[in-house]
């Protein structure tokens, strides 16, 4: 006899900062369409499972396919999700959420687990991560590659507002389940907000000892970036009004003493009018309740003749703290080939405005470009010093250098591996998905100078000239284990190889060198 | 050389307060602030030593001659010979903070207690003759990120660990090993990476 109908979860990895937010919004929509309905944070308890945050952490790699999965963690995993069996058991369907490719692994050996033990419970996939791929042409999406292997009997692409309520409704004839001819919603001020009601506030691990959520203020983006899959996604960009944006946060302080945020977004600030509207009324706000509220997202430099007068003191008095900015390179000539649109004369005038209100900034990185020649990596070293000052004076509070450029599908890079002449080294399998090829060191015919081993090189020496200039790098050490594996791979390629060969492979098109 | 930038505001007792300020022991300006006032100097910034910087009042009285700089009416002081700190920079980076958390060095004169405490917590008042203390080294910045911005390493329970930046020994570890393959395959392979490119 089943107790309840329908039950959401989160797997892992997801952030563990604040509550998930996609999985509060299908719990809503759920809930508002009459159906019975209770969520499960794997992620957060996988988390607390593991007791070393260390232990967590260290299975980044093998959700980033950079090494396999140990038999000891394997275990780990499998004795972790028997002990849901009997919570899991009480439903009819379960609702798993999977948030991107770092997700596939989990949803994979939990969909296992679910069909051996629990063999009547129906399973459906939802998220961005269904749609996700290997490169290459033919490459089949998770969703596809799951229901094909009977380890879900539904997925659903695209937003799940309106086609969960379908799916409830046994409506499964419709665009955008078990199929990928999803429609995008027009208009998002009408969605239901994120219901935190099912989650248990106390269990995350807050950065700020302080309650935090996500946002959602937009979908999409207004750029599109080359090494970037959200156009894949979201083809169009929708946003919700600043009104809207801003009554939702004030909703959540109301019910909940949340004064803390962060936003979901590809871009922050990509209706300028959405943004600066939704700090006018959350500035008003504050002004009269001093709510202490701090927010903060992934956010786009722009010119300064774009931005209304005083923009930027608004931002701050509406309790705006940390934007994350894709800076990617000291390149103007490469931050324009990525299709970013800005430049360093807009970053410094930014950065001058940041400090002058306040505010704080977060760099992204990319390094090692298709098209990056020596003179654009001496651009990029020469940033450290250049920006120094706002380092010292706290405006830059972090840099992230990520891995070196990889290869997404469904990106205009991907796109380029044609035109760019890309060929692959054949260093094997991809630890994570054991049915393609590992892609992580490729080279371009047209851009000969920047190999594998100039690529880890460049990176390399931009990690040492921040640490000359003291810049805060985030994740140095993670980051740089990361290359190091890299670096290895590459070099036992080398030594195995004496005559190299290249060859087409017919169904995805890739040039492999083995 | 470095740029010191401060903006005082003087208050008037008698007469308007005096500023000193001494660089690596020696006096670089000695003025009365009249109400707001913006000072620059340049400062002869040393390598590979600490350069101290002091910032203090002097002059004022506390009954020496029958002149009191404190005026006391029911109760209330009315007027009182004190500078205020609005605002301090070196190359445009504030120090104000590294400043105030250091004690307000008192200098004891005549008509105060002689048992009066020697140091006091401020917030960038000068009440008192004496003078705050601060120090810094070259490169500047630096210098001012670490003091300012850096923590003790703790182990914490976050992959955001805010407490590892600037703390880059591990770091540098996984750099050198890093350093060591590319030396080996620059080494050994770098005619096999030729026919890779060629191929």
């Amino acid at each position: 006899m089943k107790l309840m109908e329908n039950l959401v979860i989160s797997v892992p990895r997801l952030e563990i900062h604040r509550p998930p937010i996609s999985t509060a919004i299908v719990c809503n929509v759920i809930k508002q369409a009459g159906h019975p309905v209770e969520a499960l944070d794997l992620n957060i308890k996988f988390y607390n499972f593991l007791e070393q945050s260390e232990k967590f952490y260290d299975f980044d790699d093998v959700w980033a396919g950079e090494r396999p999965i140990t038999k000891e963690e394997i275990e780990s995993i499998n004795t972790f999700i028997s002990g849901f069996k009997r919570e899991i058991s009480q439903y009819d369907r379960v609702f798993i959420s999977v948030f991107g490719s770092w997700c596939h692994m989990f949803t994979e050996m939990l969909c296992k687990f679910i069909r051996k033990e629990l063999p009547n419970i129906v399973i459906v996939l939802g998220g961005q991560g269904v749609l996700t791929a290997s490169i290459g042409k033919n490459a089949k999406h998770f969703g596809q590659i799951m229901k094909e292997a009977n380890l879900c009997d539904t997925f659903i692409t695209g937003e799940g507002e309106k086609t969960i309520v379908e799916v409830l409704n046994k409506n499964l004839d419709m665009p955008g389940i078990n199929n990928v001819e999803y429609k995008q919603l027009n208009e998002l001020d009408n969605l239901p907000f994120p219901d935190y009601g099912f989650y248990h506030l106390d269990e995350y691990d807050y950065l700020n000892l302080e309650k935090e959520v996500f946002i959602v203020g937009s979908r999409g983006c207004v750029r599109h970036c080359t090494y970037c899959d959200v156009a894949r996604y979201w083809p169009k960009f929708r946003f919700r009004s600043g009104e809207n944006i801003a009554d939702e946060m004030i909703e959540h302080y109301e019910k909940h003493g949340v004064s803390r945020f962060y936003f979901t977004d590809s871009l922050i600030n990509g209706s300028i009018k959405a943004f600066h509207d939704m700090c006018t009324q959350l500035a008003k706000y504050n002004d009269t309740h001093k709510t202490g509220f701090k927010w903060g997202g992934q956010f786009i430099f722009r010119p300064k003749k774009q931005l209304p007068q005083d923009h930027y003191e608004i931002v701050s008095k509406a309790g705006g703290d940390t934007f994350y900015v894709g800076v990617e390179t000291g390149s103007d000539k490469i931050r324009w080939e990525m299709d970013k649109k800005f430049t360093n004369e807009d970053i410094e005038w930014q950065l001058e405005e940041f400090s002058k209100y306040n505010l704080h900034t977060f760099f992204l990185m990319l390094t090692g470009y298709l098209t990056e020649t020596l003179n654009d990596h001496k651009e990029t070293i020469a940033m450290f010093k250049k920006w120094q000052r706002f380092v010292a004076d706290g405006t830059i509070t972090g840099i992230d250098f990520g891995p070196t450029l990889k290869f997404l599908a469904h990106t205009p890079l991907e796109k380029m591996i044609d035109s760019h002449e890309v060929y692959f080294l054949d260093v094997g399998l991809d630890v994570e998905d054991q049915t393609n090829k590992n892609i992580n060191l490729w080279e371009s015919k047209l851009n000969p100078d920047l190999d594998v081993y100039e690529r880890i090189r460049r990176r390399v020496e931009i990690d040492k000239e921040a640490i000359k200039y003291n810049w805060p790098t985030w994740r140095g050490t993670t980051r740089l284990k990361t290359l190091k594996i890299l670096a290895q791979q590459y070099k036992q390629f080398l030594s195995k190889i004496n005559k190299p060969k290249m060859t087409i492979d017919q169904d995805s098109g890739l040039r492999w060198i083995s | 050389m470095i740029k010191l930038k401060l903006h005082v505001t003087g208050q008037y007792c008698n007469r308007w307060p005096t500023l000193i300020i001494w660089h690596n022991d020696q006096e670089i300006y000695c003025k009365q602030i009249e109400n707001k006032q913006q000072i620059s100097l340049e400062l002869d910034a040393k390598n590979n030593m600490i350069n101290t910087l002091a910032i203090g009042m002097k002059g004022k009285q506390f009954g020496k001659d029958g002149i009191y700089d404190t005026i006391v009416t029911g109760g209330k002081i009315t007027q009182d010979l004190q500078i205020n700190i609005d605002a301090i920079s070196l190359d445009n980076i504030s120090i104000l903070d590294l400043l105030v958390k250091n004690d307000y060095h008192i200098d004891i004169v005549e008509g105060m207690d002689p048992n009066h405490a020697n140091t006091i917590k401020a917030n960038g008042e000068l009440c008192f003759n004496g003078h705050y203390n601060t120090q810094y080294e070259l490169p500047l910045y630096n210098y001012l990120t670490n003091a300012k911005w850096k923590q003790p390493l703790k182990t914490m329970s976050r992959h955001s660990n805010s407490s590892a930046l600037f703390h880059y020994e591990e770091q540098q570890k996984e750099i050198d090993e890093i350093e060591e393959i590319l030396d080996e395959i620059d080494g050994k392979f770098s005619n096999i990476r030729s026919k890779i490119r060629n191929t």
